[in-house]
């Protein structure tokens, strides 16, 4: 039997995970009892979600009995508030969402066991790279046009983000390239590959993913080379693109105006950030209660102003707890990386933190008009199959990065 | 490798900033934004309450009814003269007056503020749902002393308690009935504006107070004199007085009775911009209002070019001088309190339908305007002012008046009757009473406004307060 290392993996979430069954299973009951005539869809897709959960730890503890399990429960945590919401605000949606999060999580196994089990994958990083480049075009010469964006794929019914999927494929090239220090001119391949998928998605008008492509680059650029002056150096280069783009796109100019004041056009241009402070505003401290609000008056309600419809029902105190578990999430994954045996894998598991963590705060402070909104999902939380999909996908890589940890660990203290 | 963790650790701790900012922006932004986010006319979810809530009650100090709900519909007190009176005040289920209570407040009234056992209750007793009642600081008897006051000016009248910060009539004219809104929708006067608080005028002659303030926290004494001919030049242009009268060779006080244009605005260039500005926004001048019981229009001082000619006549409140009544009633308390402004009120409780009160009256300073001496340098101005200056008018018998009037030209060439002004405060801590007064196209503060405020104040003392 492999003995358990001391302080390298936390151990013991069962209870935890528990209790988010039977808090999401309340909801549930709650939402079952919500009209005159009860609700049976309401205990499928509770009883479905519950089972997939204790199925996923269940999996997770018997194989992977090294993994993180904080990370597991906290992003249960995240999935049971989604779903819950989502089936109160559409029973339908939620439904699709529940079959997502079956496929996320399968691929989450699968991404799991292939940087587990397999070790060389600083190898693809070239073809990688022309796979991200022939993916995040798609959009752009077939896409159609959803909320200002063009950067969904269409077949039959079924919809499909590229931006998305090529996330998890950025961290890779970028863990693959800065693995070593590098001199400045062997790091300029990355650097203009990088650029050119920032340019792909503003041209797209997918700014929130453009962001956060740039955010991981700076950040993991920063991690590998130390140098202030670099990062800086990507920042300020940042900035112009920005300033350039302000002055180019009209949208642009459009989303800084509505920050600044979205007061002054309320039924236009400031519609969606003004209802979803009213909506906040209405919940008050405790909330409305669930089902007892009118999330669906804010436009985009399962997807990026989620975390209003929250704040409406269950109120601002939730809405602030939610904040500190996305922290502890942004602690955990990088208590993975610190502990991680090779840079390749530090990389690796910082890369998806900070990529997960600025999704976060770009979708959180937009909704509360703290930063200018750029339209990306709350992980794990907002509606929608790719997003769910990649962030489960990050998420196996760090759980991969953590039971590899674990591994080394113990063979080393048998060694001992 | 020991790099890269220490590095890993900066990156944390970087988003762990981001995150908390997050935190406490969020917090921050709705502790002091929320209510107004909320009571927004454009929240559906106050509508929509409307339709399943019975809202509560709005009272007055004394108790009576100003807006009940009887059935589904919401009515208004029986009295025409009163529900004109308090019109902008309690507002109106329509929404038309957007800073009244029945918006401000329909947190309280729909009753989104109730606890969650509260509502717990309701919903499980199948009750409908009943919002709470709330009491307003006015006195309706004031407010209808006020409105007539006005004597069919257009204009405003806000009298305060100047140690509680309580506001005990607050009126604007033209007022519209609640109880027959169409009659006023096509006026194109503005019945629906509250002049009080949204309505933003040229103070004139009372911004001499910031002038005068300033001069004295600068180390000008109240009998430093200026030469006035009746026009001063500076850099090609002129600042007259009121009728080209020539004063002489004044001090402050005499001038600040007189009403001196030259003298102020002389004293204005010599302290400059950045001290007045200084001076103006310590009394609240350029500020965004966040009061926990009303909306107020922001003032401003800021004259409109950095040249002695601008800065001169915006020292005497015009250029592009802003105020609002309710500020300068505030201005006047201020003085009144010792240089400390009281937040004004204007809910003195809330009640639940089940007989639970809570938010009651609390009051607390809203900023120190200015210190005690200079304060009472002010008073001794705008008690002399009531004795022996423009403000006669508002003299009350037994009782020490203290105020200033303001004639404020609205257009260059006088082609509209000018706004007149008055602000005041009774300086007996028995009566602790202050009162602002602007009358629309009154071309007189002296003569016109001053004795409105005569009459309010009189009849205010008359009642105890």
């Amino acid at each position: 039997m492999r003995k358990e290392y001391v302080g390298a993996v936390p151990q013991r979430a069962g209870g935890l995970v528990f209790l988010i069954i039977l808090l999401m299973l309340l909801c549930f009951g709650l939402l079952y009892g919500r009209q005159e005539a009860f609700d049976q869809m309401a205990l499928v897709v509770g009883g479905g979600a519950a089972a997939l959960i204790l199925l996923h730890y269940m999996i997770m503890t018997l194989c992977f009995p090294e993994c993180d399990r904080q990370l597991l429960a906290l992003t249960y945590l995240f999935a049971a508030i989604g779903l819950v919401m989502q089936y109160r605000l559409d029973a339908s949606v939620a439904l699709k969402q529940l079959v997502w999060l079956g496929v996320s999580s399968a691929a989450m196994l699968v991404a799991l066991i292939c940087v587990v089990f397999f070790d060389r994958w600083e190898r693809f990083r070239y073809p990688f790279m022309v796979l991200t480049l022939c993916l995040l075009p798609l959009g752009l010469l077939f896409g159609r046009e959803t909320g200002g964006a063009y950067n969904w794929l269409q077949f039959s019914g079924f919809s499909f983000q590229p931006s998305e999927v090529s996330k998890v494929l950025l961290v890779f090239i970028l863990a693959a390239f800065l693995r070593e220090k590098r001199s400045i001119i062997k790091l300029a391949p990355v650097a203009v590959f990088t650029a050119l998928c920032v340019g792909l998605l503003v041209i797209q008008k997918d700014l929130g993913a453009a962001l956060l492509y740039f955010i991981t680059f700076v950040a993991l650029i920063y991690i590998s080379t130390s140098s202030v002056m670099l990062s800086a150096l990507s920042l300020g280069a940042g900035a112009c693109g920005a300033v350039a783009s302000y002055f180019l796109f009209d949208h642009i100019r459009v989303r800084i105006a509505i920050w600044q004041n979205p007061w002054i056009d309320v039924q236009g241009s400031g519609y969606q950030i003004v209802q979803a402070l009213m909506a906040i505003a209405s919940g008050g401290t405790f909330g409305l209660g669930l089902g007892q609000g009118l999330p669906r008056l804010i436009p985009a309600y399962h997807t990026d102003f989620i975390f209003a419809a929250i704040c409406e029902e269950m109120g601002i105190l939730v809405g602030l707890l939610l904040i500190v578990c996305y922290i502890l999430f942004i602690i955990r994954g990088a208590r993975i990386a610190m502990r991680a045996g090779d840079a390749f894998r530090m990389l690796l598991a910082m890369g998806c933190t900070v990529m997960i963590g600025a999704q976060t705060f770009l979708i959180l402070g937009g909704v509360i008009k703290m930063i200018p909104l750029t339209g990306v999902t709350l992980p794990f939380i907002s509606y929608g199959g790719s997003s769910l999909f990649t962030n489960m996908c990050l998420l196996g890589v760090l759980e991969a990065v953590a039971v590899r940890t674990g591994r080394e660990q113990a063979a080393a203290e048998v060694e001992e | 490798m020991k790099e890269f963790r220490r590095n890993i650790k900066i990156i944390t701790a970087v988003f762990l900033a981001g995150f908390l900012c997050l935190g406490l922006y969020f917090s921050y932004s709705v502790t002091f934004y929320g209510g107004r986010w909320f009571t927004n006319p454009y929240n559906q979810r106050l509508s929509n309450a409307e339709k399943n809530v019975i809202p509560g009650d709005i009272v007055d100090r004394e108790g009576l009814v100003l807006a009940s709900t009887a059935g589904s519909t919401r009515t208004y007190y029986e009295g025409r003269d009163t529900r004109l009176a308090t019109s902008h005040v309690v507002g109106n289920q329509a929404g038309m007056s957007s800073v009244g209570a029945e918006t401000f407040y329909a947190s309280h009234l729909l009753g989104f503020q109730d606890s969650l056992p509260a509502r717990l209750y309701q919903t499980l007793l199948g009750q409908q749902h009943k919002g709470s009642d709330i009491a307003l600081t006015i006195d309706s008897a004031l407010c209808r002393t006020a409105l007539s006051a006005l004597g069919g000016y257009n204009g405003s009248i806000v009298l305060m308690n100047y140690k509680t910060g309580e506001i005990l009539a607050m009126v604007s004219s033209p007022a519209y009935d609640p109880a027959n809104i169409s009659a006023y929708l096509d006026r194109t006067d503005g019945p629906f504006v509250s002049r009080a608080q949204q309505g933003q005028y040229a103070p004139g002659s009372v911004f001499k107070i910031i002038t005068a303030a300033c001069a004295l926290q600068n180390g000008y004494s109240i009998s430093h004199t200026f030469e006035c001919a009746g026009s001063y030049e500076v850099g090609g242009n002129t600042i007259t007085c009121q009728g080209g009268t020539a004063h002489g060779t004044i001090d402050m006080e005499t001038a600040f009775a007189k009403s001196c244009n030259v003298y102020f605005a002389r004293l204005g260039i010599e302290l400059g911009e950045k001290k007045m500005t200084r001076t103006a926004e310590k009394a609240g001048f350029n500020e965004e209002f966040l009061f926990r019981d009303m909306i107020l229009y922001a003032s401003s001082y800021a004259p409109s070019e950095a040249n002695d000619y601008y800065i001169g006549w915006s020292a005497v409140g015009q250029d592009t001088d802003i105020v609002t009544p309710l500020h300068m009633a505030m201005l006047a308390a201020s003085i009144g309190n010792d240089g400390l402004m009281m937040e004004p009120r204007l809910l003195l409780a809330a009640r639940s339908a089940q007989g639970a009160v809570y938010d009651k009256l609390k009051t607390s300073a809203y900023t120190r305007a200015f210190s005690p001496a200079v304060s009472d340098a002010l008073g001794q101005m705008m008690q002399s002012t009531v004795t022996s200056g423009t403000g006669k008018n508002a003299a009350l018998p037994g009782l020490t008046v203290c105020g200033k009037t303001g004639t404020a030209e609205v257009s260059n060439d006088k082609s509209v009757a000018s706004n007149a002004w008055f602000v005041g405060f009774i300086e007996e801590n028995e009566h602790p009473l202050a009162i602002a007064v602007v009358v629309e196209a009154g071309n007189s503060g002296g003569g016109v406004a001053a004795p409105a405020a005569q009459k309010v104040l009189s009849r205010a003392v008359e009642l105890g307060y």
